[in-house]
């Protein structure tokens, strides 16, 4: 029960940032340990196994699938070649004939003979995994992984769409609290490839406006539902994302509504303005939670990571539920037994002298470390 | 003789431990430790978590259960138990890494599909997706849907034995198009169960055995008017728990340290539902709401000791990571209903959604639990009717249709709710609301029995553990059951047929007094002694036929609930507040 609070969103700088990179299937590994990759380089390859493709025959010739059947001479493995004849049946006293030519080079699957299916496996394709981040090579699994290695910045999101991108962060020049439309968005001097950081949320058309300028990704404090279904396409029931067809990545800090970008998080970015760096929108928040993030490749050596914060009197918290959302503060104290919350609930709190000045109960389940 | 047990139930989030003793006083539940599961990464291995919840359970028990060397790899508790150290036995359940997850393949949506499922589900399993020739979906939408899916099982079900191979030949290409990858195990062959026309089998293992690992039993409908689950149940449990469970990181440890296989989560709660339905003769429904998902558990009487189980499981309804998707399928206005307080759309669904990605959090203000508990109706009610469409016209495993059943499946409801005697709540915002009343409220909102229903919340969550504990000790299980597991919250008595509101519909009688409850109206009513209730109206029913009194001896609150069936959606945050008051309920 001494652990029972939320480790908080990461927020770390000069932290070994280190990112595994794995094939779905046994292939082949493009580089080597010591070996310096950009996040956009190739590191994996593998050959997936071409699609089935089904020739209904008996349905495309009009005939019962026994005499198809008689027709037929391919057997599983043979190889046939896009256009090839490969069955040749004649009807009405010899006089006519019906074909059926290969649709794609591959080899013979199966053929049943009840239905006068035949199954093609098309060629492979080739699949290649990229280094997502600019770091080493540290480790290898040949023709399974690579870990890449870099030091740098690492902080993550309460929620994201999209996959995984890279660009040059631009942190926004307005206020940490303001909606971001396309005039602020106009105002400022983006670059094919940006990183937009900043603000409370973005409206669509300051989404559009981004994804006219060729922008990488949008890091921002929270989004209105309207806004993401827009931009995603359908409504969010379940925080699992990252494979949504959009033109970047969009990622929030702090949750719904109108709240603005995390005071830590857009202070971090401040410092590295014009880095290159990573983001993914990826989130699954179940066991193995997934969070977005962003890394920033910095070139500070660090010896080792630093001890994560615990949760004891003095410790810096922000509040992740109403009433006190995204407010942050200072852990007063810990009482050891649980207390009745204004819910009614008996739960366990934390006694936390907020920014605002204001002390208060707070079930330890509703604080996250900062 | 086996005198401490220690069994874990292996959950998505969290490994709960639980340690039973036979005490003087019988079988007793002697202490709870929890540790996270530890199925993901980094570390990879649920034996850690297991580990971790047995350290705790030794610290609040006081009672050494661990060995002090565990580096040899072998069961870490001290076995067997004495007065003071150690277990005699160890069991465990199990739904980590999201459990048995399953996508099945039949003919026809509402005959050899549905019994796909019905197999699939009594067996634990989610059902991740269901195919069938005619659900109006074109054969490559099949393939793109499955391709996306990564199961652990396949079930393809269809065609008559004798019948047209046609089928479930189809079935098997739409497979083998489609390729899905197994969750655990890169190199493992996905596990696929052919229940379909026996006559198919030569030509399905000509397209799937290269690339599958395909297990042929029983037809699951031999013929039109016959069901027959076991034998396609019995692989699906065989294949989990050597296919699929020995894959999943530090599983095959585990299953070494027990004597019985380790059961999936939900099929341990659907044997304890099972086994109290059968012991105590009652018509039982049981809910589990999660954060990710709401399982449903009948068991109704169908005969003189005679009930059919069926479970259910909603993969999209929860409290928290689903929570999103209870907002969508009900609609924001479903849910405003059952708030006793006005409040904007975006509001409402902007603090649903933050639950949605702080799923941990809970409700600090009176307001934010009244949103939770309002979302629980309605994904209670949607599971519901989820879980009445499957268990419609069903009359047991090896049992007959009458042709008469098999016209009626498409619209039967299912089982009526009138039958139930119990209803289990179990779950968070079930289990730990700060009223109990509160959660007797949620279930007759959600449910809306009919006549006089006993209301109970499973304590902390320990059906799972007693239902595997059931395979081996049943004594001990149903001693524990009753005693530590289920709390009876009250006793609710609704009342339905035509009465209209304000009109006089029934009277309660009770040593000292009577009152009378008119339409539209729910009270709470506190006493010990026998109490006479009177339908007032000839139409109205108390469960026992139009116009008959019922007596009952409540143990604890009797709720009498006079606002109708179907049950009128609350028209304002007044009516809610009204509602809510008569229960004595705390209110905004």
């Amino acid at each position: 029960m001494s652990t029972a609070y939320t480790p908080g969103l990461l927020i770390q700088e000069n932290t070994e940032v280190t990112v595994l990179r794995e094939l779905p299937l046994p292939g082949k590994t493009l580089v080597k340990v010591g070996d310096t990759v950009r996040a956009e380089g190739e590191v994996l390859s593998a050959e997936l196994p071409g699609e089935v493709q089904i020739l209904r025959i008996a349905e495309r010739l009009g005939f019962d699938p026994a005499r198809i059947t008689a027709a037929n001479s391919l057997r599983p493995g043979d190889p046939v070649t896009r256009g090839e004849r490969i069955l040749e049946l004649r009807y009405f006293f010899g006089l006519f004939t019906a074909s059926i030519d290969a649709p794609i080079d591959g080899t013979v699957e199966f053929y049943t003979e009840s239905t006068a299916h035949l199954g093609i496996r098309g060629a492979s394709q080739p699949l290649t995994v990229s280094a997502y981040i600019d770091g080493t090579i540290s480790e290898i699994t040949e023709g399974r992984s690579v870990t890449i290695t870099t030091t740098g910045a690492h902080l993550q999101g309460a929620f994201g769409v999209g996959g995984e991108r890279s660009g040059i962060l631009h942190p926004l020049a307005c206020d940490r609290t303001a909606i971001v439309t396309a005039q602020v968005l106009q105002g400022e001097s983006i670059q094919p490839g940006s990183i937009l950081v900043g603000g409370a949320r973005f409206t669509r058309e300051a989404l559009n406006y981004a994804e006219t300028r060729n922008a990488s990704g949008v890091i921002t404090g929270s989004i209105d539902a309207d806004t993401l279904r827009q931009y995603i396409g359908y409504e969010v029931g379940v925080s699992m994302t990252g494979d949504e067809e959009i033109p970047f990545p969009l990622v929030i800090t702090e949750g719904f509504g109108t709240l603005p970008i995390s005071e830590r998080f857009f202070a971090t970015v401040l410092k590295y303005r014009n880095f290159r760096a990573s983001m993914n929108g990826q989130t699954q928040v179940r066991a193995g939670a997934v969070r977005p993030e962003l890394i920033i490749p910095t070139p500070k050596t660090v010896e080792r990571a630093p001890t994560p914060p615990t949760l004891t009197p003095g410790a810096k918290i922000r509040c992740i539920r109403t009433p006190f959302f995204g407010e942050f503060g200072v852990v007063d104290s810990l009482p050891p037994e649980p207390e009745q919350i204004e819910s009614g609930a008996i739960v366990r709190v934390a006694i936390v002298k907020l920014d605002s000045g204001k002390t208060t109960k707070i079930p330890r389940a509703n604080i996250e470390l900062c | 003789m086996v005198k401490r047990i220690v069994v874990t139930d292996c959950g998505s989030t969290t490994t709960k431990a639980l340690l039973f003793g036979k005490t003087e006083d019988g079988w007793r539940t002697l202490a709870r430790g929890e540790a996270p599961t530890t199925v993901e990464r980094p570390l990879s291995d649920v034996t850690i978590g297991a580990v971790n919840a047995f350290s705790e359970l030794e610290e609040l028990a006081h009672r050494k259960l661990l060995r002090d060397d565990l580096s040899d790899g072998k069961a870490p508790f001290i076995q067997p138990g004495d007065d003071t150290t150690g277990i005699d036995l160890y069991l465990s359940t199990s739904s980590a890494g999201g459990g048995l997850q399953m996508i099945v393949l039949g003919v026809v949506s509402s005959m050899s599909t549905e019994s796909a499922e019905r197999a699939a589900l009594g067996a634990g399993a989610i059902v991740m997706d269901s195919v069938a020739i005619d659900d109006g979906r074109e054969q490559h939408e099949h393939v793109e849907r499955i391709r996306h899916l990564k199961p652990d099982i396949s079930l393809i079900a269809g065609g008559t034995d004798g019948g047209t191979t046609i089928h479930p030949v189809l079935l098997a290409e739409t497979l083998l198009q489609a390729d899905p990858k197994p969750r655990f195990g890169e190199t493992l062959k996905l596990p696929v169960i052919y229940a379909a026309n026996r006559d198919a089998r030569a030509e399905v293992e000509t397209i799937l055995g290269k690339h599958y690992d395909v297990t042929f039993v029983d037809n699951i409908r031999p013929s039109l008017e016959q069901e027959n689950l076991a034998p396609a149940r019995d692989a699906i449990h065989e294949l989990f728990l050597h296919h699929v469970m020995s894959h999943a990181p530090g599983y095959r440890k585990l299953l070494q340290w027990s004597p019985v296989p380790v059961m999936p989560t939900p099929a341990a709660v659907g044997r304890i539902v099972q086994d109290t339905s059968a012991r105590e003769q009652l018509s039982i429904l049981a809910v589990d709401i999660g954060g990710a998902t709401t399982d449903v558990f009948s068991s109704i009487r169908t005969g003189e000791k005679e009930f059919v189980f069926n479970r259910t499981v909603s993969a999209n309804l929860g409290m928290s990571y689903s929570i999103g998707n209870v907002l969508l399928e009900a609609g924001v206005q479903q849910i405003k209903r059952w708030l006793p307080f006005e409040m904007d759309d975006g509001e409402l669904t902007d603090r649903i959604r933050n639950k949605m990605i702080r799923p941990t959090s809970i409700p600090q203000t009176l307001d934010d639990l009244l949103i939770e508990q309002a979302v629980c109706r309605e994904a209670l009610r949607l599971s519901l009717i989820h879980h009445r469409r499957l268990a419609s016209g069903l009359k047991g495993t090896k049992s007959k249709r009458t042709i008469g059943d098999l016209f009626n499946q498409g619209d039967d409801r299912g089982f009526s709710i009138g039958t139930i005697d119990l209803i289990i709540g179990s779950g968070g915002v079930l289990s730990h609301a700060p009223e109990r009343l509160s959660t007797a409220l949620m279930l007759l909102d959600a449910f809306e029995p009919e006549g006089v229903t006993e209301l109970a919340v499973d304590s902390i969550f320990m059906m799972p553990h007693l239902g595997v504990l059931s395979e081996v000790e049943p004594e001990a299980a149903a001693q524990i059951f009753n005693r530590d597991c289920l709390v009876p919250i009250a006793t609710s008595l609704s009342p339905f047929g035509n009465f209209k509101i304000g009109e006089e519909v029934i009277r309660v009688t009770y040593q000292g007094g009577s009152l009378t409850i008119r339409g539209g109206e729910i009270r709470s009513i506190h006493h010990e002694d026998e109490i006479t209730v009177t339908p007032l109206g000839r139409t109205v029913d108390l469960g026992k036929g139009a116009g008959v009194s019922v007596t009952l001896t409540p143990k604890h609150a009797l709720i009498v609930d006079c606002r109708g069936r179907p049950l009128p959606a609350p028209t304002s945050p007044s009516t809610v507040l009204k509602t809510m008051s008569a229960l004595s309920l705390r209110t905004p």
